[in-house]
């Protein structure tokens, strides 16, 4: 059975596109609406006052490769994973420290290896100048081969102080998702290894589990570390 | 004096047959091949099964140069993978061939082209060195690549091989 190309109707259908997209617009709102009212009981996700959101804007126009976010946009949701040593970690991790997060796995090659090098170098920067350590996290999103026990290696090898997190990679996933971080695995042909395609950004996270700021790939040691001094010297 | 003159001339004499005889062999030897310098794998976390080797290739020939593959008795298998961030996802593409043109220079470095060495027969030990054929379309090409601790940068190349570690030893190839 061959699928019938609607190319020459696609113009006949603009309409009932429009309508769809209409729809769908309208269905985020509300859904917006709802994730929000819900939100906004807590105080960790109120919203931003006049002043904060100037701030933030003065903010983001000095940093370099940094995104920066208001307090309402996303906080970590709960989730229940392990860590290098097979402990159980809950989004409390993320709560009484600036934390940055990495999404990667042990199997790349070239780029998680650098960053966590990177973030190596930023830790000893941020320790060299006296500013509030970071708590450095590395989310495998290749659970089914990064068991604790390999991201325990891999932790040792680049920080031992870094804190690698796996587990069932639903639950994984089910992060990820959340914290609009995505994964895809591609088989290498002709063997049973694959390649993993994943968000190059780090996420930073602030004391209260809010994603404040996105940094951007490439990443490199005096950016991380100056886009952090100018984000907690205003949220911090 | 006279004897001092005779001996300076002699020497004088042998030291040009002997800048003769290191660029003749040289130049027949090394004439067409490219250079390699900034040579380095990365050295890896305990049982890990890969990791990256990196290069630069300097293709002095008039021919273009096309690099096919690479093999290492250490490692079963050698792909040739471009890392690319796009659209904020890292990923890798793998290539068949690294096509360098006449005069050019390509770089395998981080966050772009590199060797991806796979399944490591052994753990590749800091300070060792890893012995790579590189398999080109004018021969193949002995390589000795460094491991080095990741984020090392790489080492200034030389100009010609007298034993630096980052030098690659290129010799000519039996196959036509």
């Amino acid at each position: 059975m061959t699928i019938p190309s609607d190319t020459p109707t696609l113009r006949n259908r603009w309409p009932i596109i429009a309508v769809i997209a209409a729809v769908a617009v309208i269905a985020g709102i509300i859904a917006n609406k709802a994730v929000y009212r819900k939100n906004s009981d807590a105080t960790a996700t109120a919203q931003p006052t006049d002043a904060e959101k100037k701030q933030l804007r003065t903010l983001q126009e000095s940093l370099a490769t940094t995104a920066v976010f208001p307090k309402n946009f996303i906080t970590v949701p709960a989730f229940s994973l392990i860590d290098q040593q097979g402990e159980a970690v809950t989004e409390s991790l993320f709560k009484n420290q600036w934390s940055m997060v990495f999404f990667g796995y042990t199997h790349c090659p070239d780029i998680c290896p650098m960053t966590m090098t990177i973030m190596n170098s930023v830790a000893d920067e941020l320790k060299a100048s006296n500013t509030q350590a970071l708590q450095v996290v590395f989310v495998s999103v290749d659970p089914k081969r990064d068991t604790a026990d390999v991201l325990g290696n891999y932790m040792n090898f680049f920080n031992p102080t870094f804190k690698g997190i796996t587990g069932k990679l639903a639950d994984v996933l089910a992060l990820t998702g959340k914290l609009g971080i995505v994964a895809s695995y591609t088989t290498i042909e002709g063997t049973e290894d694959y390649l993993v395609d994943h968000t190059a950004s780090m996420l930073l996270i602030d004391p209260e589990g809010r994603v404040r700021g996105k940094f951007s790939a490439p990443h490199k040691v005096e950016s991380i570390v100056d886009d952090y001094k100018k984000i907690l010297d205003n949220l911090g | 004096m006279n004897m001092n003159t005779t001996m300076s001339k002699t020497m004088k004499c042998l030291n040009t047959i002997a800048l003769f005889c290191t660029l003749g062999l040289s130049q027949a030897a090394f004439a067409d091949l490219p250079m390699i310098s900034n040579l380095q794998v990365m050295a890896h976390p305990p049982g890990a099964s890969v990791t990256a080797g990196y290069l630069t290739i300097n293709n002095i020939s008039d021919e273009p140069l096309v690099v096919t593959g690479a093999s290492s008795d250490a490692v079963t298998r050698i792909e040739m993978h471009e890392s690319a961030i796009k659209n904020d996802v890292a990923s890798m593409i793998k290539h068949e061939k690294l096509s360098i043109a006449a005069g050019e220079t390509m770089e395998l470095k981080h966050g772009g082209f590199h060797l991806m060495l796979m399944d490591l027969v052994s753990p590749l030990m800091l300070g060792s060195t890893l012995a790579v054929t590189l398999h080109t379309n004018q021969g193949d090409i002995q390589l000795s690549m460094p491991v080095v601790k990741p984020g090392m940068s790489a080492m200034p190349s030389a100009k010609h091989g007298h034993g630096e570690i980052n030098i690659g030893t290129p010799e000519p190839s039996d196959k036509p």
